[in-house]
């Protein structure tokens, strides 16, 4: 979707001021949604393509104002009252009422494995790859309010095949729960005249699955 | 720019709530601020374009998180102080404290009436001819500028057929960055829904866009 988390391109947010020696966490709380994060993924309620789609979905004007982990936060409240695990009154009075939903239980030993072995999103290819390498393509005007890992700033674009990935899991299917729909992925060269109508000799790279593109 | 003023397209704003029976102003302060912004037109301090330039530079988190005389009068005292007509002291003691600067022009009351029926027009007489005619079709450009542009975002690249030919206008991009009028063409180019957004609707969207953004094809 052409969202705020779509910010190629986009300009006026200031400068991008580097912390010197940043801490992994600035507070505890970022800690704990981390932690979050790699224990709901045992509860296997939703895939990384659906949470996102959840973030991109969260107002414009708080996903520029909020903090990275607080965007996460959000989502997980979203997610979590969306899937049915708690309701809007639990998460505001901190306390259940009612059901519990019963989950696999993590020991500190699982943890490590489930977050290292998050698993590939690669998959068997049941087709050939319609793109090879030194091919252009040019980007397909694709607008959608569902997930898509397509910058806006490509679509319509000439560009190079430069790598073919594998066949993978389709965000734009997995974050719908429509299945994982493997596609072929490439690599994809473009120049900065042809995405900014720059001069120069930059280049922009990005990996694109198949559906995305169309031979020119 | 594409900046957060340049929204076409954009998603995830919400719903739109109209207001039944919205007043023109919803507290005294925001009538203020529009009388501001119109006074500063005639001392020259800066123009029109300008003052749009100066809106859409301010970072998405203000922008779109206030409303519109917030943003108005935001981008009027970032210009006031630019030019030294205001200092940040000033404006939070609510005192003079440097003499004012002199102004080119300065309305009085009963100038206002007048001033504003009249209007401002901003066509020129024309200096050359105009490059493309109706049902000509053209090619924008993609406008990656840190400056002002009134080419939208959406419209980059595009393909369309112009549909009109309005004359010999000041040119924003120049006019907003303090380097003259160099009024070009303006045309009104229409862009069908396919090309734009790629959606097979028969909808067509028209834009008022000057020569330069734009190439024959």
């Amino acid at each position: 979707m052409n969202g705020a988390h779509d910010m190629g391109g986009r300009l006026g947010f200031a400068t991008v001021i580097a912390e010197p020696n940043e801490p992994v966490f600035h507070a505890a709380w970022e800690g704990r949604v981390f932690g979050i994060a790699g224990t709901m993924g045992a509860f296997d309620l939703w895939n990384l393509d659906e949470d996102r789609h959840a973030c991109e979905n969260i107002l414009a004007r708080d996903y520029v104002s909020i903090s990275y982990y607080e965007i996460w936060l959000r989502m997980f409240e979203k997610l979590l009252i969306d899937k049915g695990v708690f309701s809007a009154t639990e998460l505001k009075d901190g306390a259940a009422h009612g059901r519990a939903v019963t989950a696999p239980r993590l020991g500190p030993a699982d943890v490590w494995d489930a977050q290292v072995n998050s698993g590939t999103y690669e998959r068997q290819a049941l087709r050939l790859a319609k793109f090879a390498v030194g091919q252009h393509v040019r980007v397909r005007n694709l607008m959608t309010s569902a997930h898509t890992r397509l910058p806006g700033y490509l679509r319509g674009v000439h560009g190079e095949i430069v790598m073919v990935h594998g066949c993978h899991v389709f965000p734009d299917s997995n974050a719908k729960g429509e299945g994982e729909n493997p596609q072929w992925l490439y690599a994809v060269r473009f120049t900065v005249q042809d995405v900014w109508g720059r001069t120069g000799k930059d280049l922009v790279h990005a990996d694109l699955w198949e559906p995305y593109l169309e031979a020119l | 720019m594409k900046g957060a003023a340049d929204l076409g397209g954009m998603m995830g704003f919400g719903p739109i709530n109209p207001e039944e029976n919205e007043p023109l102003f919803h507290a005294p302060w925001e009538r203020r601020v529009l009388g501001f912004t119109v006074a500063m037109g005639p001392t020259g301090a800066w123009t029109g374009d300008a003052s749009r330039h100066k809106r859409e530079q301010l970072p998405p988190s203000f922008y779109w998180s206030r409303s519109y005389y917030e943003i108005w009068f935001e981008a009027l005292t970032q210009l006031l102080i630019e030019r030294g007509m205001l200092t940040e002291k000033e404006l939070a003691e609510g005192q003079l404290h440097v003499p004012p600067a002199a102004a080119k022009r300065v309305w009085k009351a009963e100038d206002v009436e007048p001033w504003l029926k009249r209007g401002f027009p901003y066509d020129r007489p024309s200096q050359t001819a105009a490059t493309f005619k109706p049902s000509d079709l053209v090619l924008t450009k993609r406008m990656a500028t840190s400056g002002h542009t009134r080419l939208p975002n959406y419209a980059w690249g595009k393909r369309g057929v112009v549909e009109a030919v309005r004359g010999y206008h000041v040119y924003p991009d120049s006019n907003a960055m303090g380097q003259g009028e160099n009024p070009q063409w303006l045309y009104t180019v229409r862009f069908s829904a396919q090309e734009l957004w790629g959606s097979a609707t028969p909808d067509s969207v028209c834009l008022d866009l000057w020569e330069p953004y734009m190439e024959a094809t």
